[in-house]
């Protein structure tokens, strides 16, 4: 009774100030607006990352955090209302419960618009929705309602016009556009980000929406949201039992509670996590910094034949490996150097359950044997336990997993480095890690929702099966559907493009067919699962890196800002992915990959392919261009002058039977590339220029 | 009714002593007077919870302690000096707001609010906007939030001060009138006030209790100890420190004052002014 009296009390009081109610209205009408000039753009996914709305929610509920206890603090009305008992405390209580539930009708409100704005029949996947709501309470709601309990208790301790100067201060370093106070600016890398710590929106703000992770929906996100609250919740009982609205019991009643809440928030947010960051640099600032080229071998003598694989995807990827090992040498072995990424912290190593020393260094683990020397064709199991990623490449936490086959996740046998930099463009390549023999995998995974694996699935949360090129996991946003027997798992997004498959389908079947008949590749097999994801960022350089074309699925890489507000699968568009799919073929290989020689072709047959498919090769020759400015006499090898080779490429690119997939140019080059030899420049060099001179 | 019994409460602000071993009873229509700067406010808000003292004992009746605030906050009606309530909601919503926060249910309320608005001459002013009120109006508004609930003790913190003299004299005869059945503590400078409406005395300076008692106890210590006579201006000013009041009569004054001693010629019937007056000199 007495806590609804002060609610509608309350509630009149503030609906018969004339700036309160045209503040609100002004925030609604102007959130609409932002909606629908999303609307306009195509793109719901914009409307809601670095809307002006939440600093306008955040600034309104601060000063109306600040007026509704400005009211009570009024002398003459706080002497009136303290000395009734609990007066105070039903006060305040009623104020947070109209005040939330203000923020709870404006955050169901900007939703349902969201709602009949942007779900359409093209446009209306569930999950993606949902996220959408959690992204309004989480970075529009709760910040605007810590806005308010700040604003309340700053007016408490600091009387007169003081308090809008200290508000506006404490307002300045919590918005999420606080680094441009703190000029640590958008991008800049840091382990500490003091911005990023005080911000109590939206952590990413100048990143787009990634299509595979979602928004920065993390439950550490939350975490720091009730961190914040009950350590407000602390400072607010601490000052009422200093003004005696509360009771001694009271206090000690309410405040072991929220003491706890806050030492667990405190003790989960120091723990490990990884999360998107708008820092999309990280990858390719650490490969420019390790040079780590020349280090690890694609050879090593032992072999891993039978994987045991237990992660668990919460706030960070945990894994437990295990695996069968035999040695291949023809010696003992007293250490050995496997692959492993190097953001995967490898916490323990036994083998035969016996603990093992290792030195982790970079992407390689090299593990020292000692006085247990690994006698040849001995078995063994060796047992790897690691946690880790914090890269914007590859996720392994309860939003999102993308471990690809082609990226050391898993201990392998290649310990070179999982990314390269190539070429005086300094692109950042994936140097594909995916093991060329069968081996055995069993999988089990804790804390992801759905996962797509290339693995069968043998049970709740467990896959199992022989795989001759690793093993891939996806998770996030992700949407699936079969059509003709071919499985396409797309981001939630991107339903509209879905809608109708056989373009690519037919697509793929052509391009398939065509480079097995012209290229003689036995080994190439029409996918029967096409997994679309956005796993490249800005630091990529170039689109061809996130494609793998692998035994019986297709890794088709887009960019993430590459939002499909146009249909991407259109035959204006289809050409652009001839020469990646092409490239993403020559990664298949248990061999050195040599990038600038592998991407040539993937352009040249990729052209010539376009042609024959009659797709556009708007883009081909002018990257071409690019590549072949970047060939340097010494990636050529001995004898071959880099200007020559660029003349008999243009050449080449000139002649028209450049354009035929079919002419032997092809056939041969490709076998260089699966066969690589040492003169292999030089033998294409001639190949050239004995076509070029027909 | 109540009896508010204080012993040796003491109280301190900034190394300063405010209260000095206070140790009085408070029963009755209790005017509780003094000059300012002597001390009231703060043993107000002591007794009112607002703040605590420093040492020192108070009850209600020899049972219920001060030290328990929140039961004695259920047993107090308060009038600041200085009361407003929200500017922008009606009398009736600011008196139905804190009858429910002072534990009365809606009915019970509103039969109330409408009962004492009608003995504060204020029903038809009931659907008013608080800052359409008068001062006086508003002071009447103050009584009857501080009677919401009918309080054991209700204490009244000058309660008079910038009322016109109409309005001054009807919010005195509604404190006597209030005072009739309950404990009621006037706190004020104004003696005149305390003449109107109490029965019984204190006051205070510099801290220190100096007088508690009834009225006529109060008028008896300076029975014969003033005299009134007409004198010019010279003779006037000759006897500053010991006069009460002048008033021009002609050429010459009529002059109110303090014999030194006694005398049985000064039969001026004395006042509660001149008790006050002759209590605050002394000494000084």
């Amino acid at each position: 009774m007495r806590f609804i009296n002060c609610y509608t009390f309350y509630f009149k009081i503030l609906i018969r100030t004339w700036i309160i109610p045209i503040l609100f209205l002004g925030i609604f009408v102007f959130g609409l607006y932002t909606f629908l000039l999303g609307k306009g753009l195509n793109d719901p996914t914009l409307v809601l990352i670095a809307n002006p709305i939440i600093l306008a929610l955040m600034a309104c509920y601060l000063f109306v955090g600040i007026y509704v206890t400005k009211i009570d603090e009024k002398d003459e009305i706080y002497e009136t209302f303290s000395i009734i008992k609990n007066a105070m405390l039903y006060k305040t209580l009623a104020k947070w419960l109209l005040i939330f539930s203000s923020i709870v009708i404006f955050a169901v409100l900007f939703f349902a618009f969201y709602l009949y704005i942007f779900f359409t029949p093209d446009f209306n996947n569930k999950t993606y929705f949902l996220s959408v709501f959690k992204y309004i309470c989480l970075y529009w709601a709760l910040p605007s309602f810590i806005m308010f309990l700040l604003g309340n208790l700053l007016s408490i301790w600091i009387g007169g016009k003081f308090v809008y100067l200290i508000a506006l201060i404490i307002y300045s370093i919590t918005i999420p556009m606080n680094y441009a106070i703190f000029r640590t600016e958008g991008n800049i890398p840091s382990k500490f980000r003091i911005d990023k710590i005080l911000s109590l929106g939206e952590p990413n703000v100048t990143r787009i929406y990634n299509s595979l992770y979602g928004f920065s929906l993390d439950l550490i996100y939350w975490n720091k949201m009730i961190l914040v609250v009950s350590l407000l919740a602390m400072l607010f009982l601490v000052t009422w039992k200093k003004r005696e609205v509360i009771s001694k019991n009271q206090l000690q009643i309410s405040f072991l509670p929220v003491l706890l809440i806050f030492v667990a928030t405190t003790v989960y947010a120091l723990q490990p996590f990884q999360s998107l960051t708008d820092d999309d640099g990280k990858t390719i600032r650490y490969y420019r910094q390790h040079k780590i080229k020349e280090e690890g071998s694609l050879e090593s003598p032992v072999y891993f034949k039978k994987y045991d694989i237990e992660l668990r995807t919460k706030s960070n990827l945990d894994a437990l490996v295990k695996i069968q090992a035999v040695n291949v040498a023809n010696k003992n072995i007293k250490q050995v150097t496997v692959g492993l990424f190097h953001e995967l912290h490898v916490e323990q190593i036994k083998m035969d359950d016996k603990e093992v020393k290792f030195k982790q260094k970079n992407d390689s683990l090299t593990l020292y044997f000692e006085d247990n020397a690994w006698q040849p064709n001995d078995k063994r199991v060796l047992e790897f336990t690691y946690k880790g990623l914090q890269s914007n490449l590859y996720f392994g936490n309860a939003q999102a997993v993308y471990l690809p086959n082609y990226m050391s996740w898993l201990p392998t046998e290649d310990s070179r480095p999982a990314f390269d930099i190539v070429t005086k463009y300094h692109y950042l390549h994936r140097v594909p890690h995916q093991p060329s023999k069968k081996k055995i995998y069993h999988l089990k995974v804790d804390g992801t929702n759905k996962l797509f694996t290339n693995l069968p699935r043998g049970g709740d949360g467990n896959w199992q099966g022989i795989s001759s090129d690793g093993v891939s996991l996806f998770s996030g946003q992700l949407s699936s559907k079969v059509d003709d027997g071919v499985e396409y798992v797309y981001p939630n997004t991107w339903e509209s493009q879905f809608k109708y498959t056989d373009t690519i389908q037919r697509y793929l079947s052509d391009v398939a067919q065509t480079m097995k008949t012209t290229l003689k590749d036995g080994t190439l097999k029409i996918p029967r699962t096409i997994y679309f994801v956005p796993n490249q960022n800005i630091a990529d350089g170039i689109s061809y890196e996130g494609t793998w074309w692998n035994d019986n699925y297709i890794i088709w890489g887009f960019n993430q800002r590459d939002y499909p507000a146009e249909p991407f699968f259109t035959v204006d568009y289809l050409g652009d992915f001839t020469p990646q799919l092409v490239f993403a073929k020559t990664k298949h290989l248990p061999k050195q990959d040599d990038f600038t020689f592998n991407i040539l072709f993937a352009n040249a047959y990729g052209r010539a392919l376009n042609s024959t498919l009659k797709l556009p090769n708007d883009g081909t020759d002018v990257f071409i261009d690019t590549i072949l400015e970047s060939l340097g006499d010494k990636s050529l090898g001995n004898n071959l002058d880099a200007l020559e080779m660029n003349q008999q490429f243009n050449t080449w690119l000139r002649n028209k039977e450049s354009l035929n997939p079919k002419s032997p140019v092809y056939k041969k080059w490709n076998s260089l590339i699966q066969h690589p030899t040492s003169q292999k420049w030089n033998t294409l060099y001639d190949l050239l220029k004995q076509e070029n001179s027909k | 009714m109540e009896r508010i019994s204080l012993k040796e409460v003491n109280k301190s602000y900034q190394n300063k002593q405010v209260l000095k071993e206070l140790t009085f009873d408070i029963q009755g229509s209790f005017g509780l007077l003094g000059p300012n700067g002597a001390g009231k406010t703060t043993l107000m808000r002591i007794l009112t919870t607002l703040v605590r003292a420093d040492s020192g004992e108070i009850t209600m009746n020899d049972e219920l302690s001060w030290n328990n605030q929140h039961v004695v906050r259920s047993y107090i009606g308060y009038l600041p000096q200085h009361f407003s309530l929200y500017k922008n909601v009606t009398v009736a919503e600011c008196l139905l707001h804190l009858a429910v926060l002072k534990g009365l249910n809606k009915l019970e309320a509103k039969e109330e609010i409408d009962h004492l608005l009608q003995e504060v001459n204020l029903q038809e002013h009931k659907k008013k906007k608080i800052k359409q009120l008068s001062g006086g109006m508003l002071r009447r508004v103050g009584i009857a939030q501080a009677l919401l609930g009918n309080p054991r003790l209700l204490i009244v913190d000058e309660p008079t001060v910038g009322l016109d003299i109409e309005e001054r004299v009807r919010f005195r005869n509604l404190l006597r009138k209030l005072g009739v059945n309950r404990t009621i503590l006037i706190s004020t400078h104004i003696v005149e006030d305390v003449e109107m409406t109490c029965d019984y005395i204190g006051i205070l300076k510099q801290g220190e209790i100096i007088f508690t008692g009834k009225k006529e106890e109060l008028k008896a210590l300076v029975a014969g100890k003033i005299k009134e006579e007409l004198l010019t201006m010279d003779e006037a000013d000759a006897i500053q420190d010991q006069v009460i009041s002048i008033k021009q009569q002609d050429e010459k004054c009529l002059v109110r004052y303090f014999v030194e001693k006694e005398e049985p010629q000064a039969n001026v019937s004395p006042t509660i002014e001149d008790a006050y007056l002759y209590l605050t000199r002394r000494g000084e």
